[in-house]
């Protein structure tokens, strides 16, 4: 039996414990919601303004998880707050280019045939390093090769290559066009679960599912995997027993 | 266009909300003041005994408020108050006039704070 002194103690820690987890989960639930109230765009390539906010939110939430003294909605008000201001001001900057200007920045052209534009390269504090580290994370190894490289607003280089050291395409070929093969593959199980959508797009049916897996002796709920192809061929990758 | 009505929504939501505890907040506690400063006034022309039971009933009025408060507020800023007015009966029984006095004061001074704090100004903002 322990002291009355020591139980109290390690009563109102697992009480703060309990505390600090509530607390935690409540906003997890905020911030996911928030996350999903701004959109895609969130998710995906930041903006200036859109990593502002990200990086405030966390730091807004973390503090509220940590100090319990502070009330709950001290931390969600301003998390709730930034978000709505995040949709609308990516609303305004869709309606307003001059807005979308202020807000995000121009992309700015650092190549231009093959040759360093390397005063705006100065302007962006853009080292020749950074630049060879996007060339080659675009798979280009040699600045001539590029006739137009521009720095996007998020700060990712896009690249547009020489006619000469382009890829090589079925056009550039004179190859004949086949529109059958512009479908792209698309996975209509996924983990035992039949993805409506992509069955719908790839304009096969559920008889189809069935039947694919039934070739290979499977039922669909024990299918993982299912890419139906454009060609009539199907992928199909069984689920993996626990071991 | 529904995420941006939505958004809309929400910070018409927090605007109403933020205005309706700063006025309710701001009531309560100028009522609150208002009694403690009526105490102390009492006190000092009766003494420190005599206020004994408006000392429990400011005690009382404050854990009325205090869950409401706990929703805006910092706890530790409410445990002081609170810590305050607690010490009150004790000074009235022992008839202690300048320590009825000081904690008053000191409770005053940090009700006007706590309403200073919850009003948007230069100082607030800045």
């Amino acid at each position: 039996m322990l002291p009355k002194a020591v139980n109290n103690t390690l009563c109102s820690e697992v009480i703060f414990l309990l505390v600090t987890f509530l607390r935690t989960f409540i906003l997890y639930l905020v911030v996911v919601f928030g996350m999903r109230l701004m959109g895609k765009r969130q998710i995906g390539e930041l903006q200036p303004s859109e990593l502002v906010i990200t990086i405030l939110i966390s730091n807004i939430a973390t503090l509220t998880i940590e100090e319990t003294d502070s009330p709950m909605f001290a931390g969600l008000l301003p998390i709730l707050a930034l978000m709505c201001f995040e949709v609308l001001t990516s609303f305004f900057c869709l309606k307003s280019a001059r807005l979308r200007r202020i807000v995000s920045g121009r992309p700015m052209i650092i190549i231009h045939n093959g040759k360093i534009d390397q005063k705006e390269m100065r302007e962006l504090r853009f080292s020749a390093d950074d630049l060879m580290t996007q060339l080659r994370q675009n798979g280009i190894f040699r600045v001539e090769e590029v006739e137009f490289a521009v720095v996007e607003t998020n700060g990712k280089l896009s690249v547009y290559q020489k006619y000469q050291s382009r890829t090589v395409t079925p056009q550039a070929l004179s190859l004949p066009d086949r529109p059958e093969d512009n479908a792209p593959p698309l996975a209509v199980v996924c983990e035992g679960t039949i993805m409506n959508e992509a069955l719908r797009r790839s304009g096969r049916d559920l008889n189809w599912v069935k039947k694919q897996a039934a070739a290979r002796k499977l039922p669909v709920e024990e299918v993982y995997l299912m890419v139906a192809c454009p060609d009539g061929s199907c992928d199909i990758i069984a689920k993996e027993r626990d071991r | 266009m529904k995420r941006v009505l939505a958004a809309v929504g929400i910070l018409l939501l927090i605007i109403g909300i933020s205005v309706y505890t700063l006025v309710d907040m701001q009531r309560s506690i100028d009522k609150i003041s208002g009694d403690t400063a009526a105490v102390r006034t009492l006190a000092e022309r009766e003494g420190a005994a005599a206020v004994r039971q408006s000392c429990e009933q400011l005690m009382e009025e404050w854990n009325g408020m205090e869950p409401r408060f706990l929703l805006y507020v910092r706890h530790d800023h409410l445990d002081n108050i609170m810590e305050h007015l607690s010490e009150l009966p004790a000074y009235c029984q022992e008839d202690d006039r300048s320590g009825l006095f000081s904690t008053l004061d000191a409770a005053l001074r940090m009700m006007e704070h706590l309403k200073e704090s919850i009003t948007p100004s230069f100082r607030t903002l800045l």
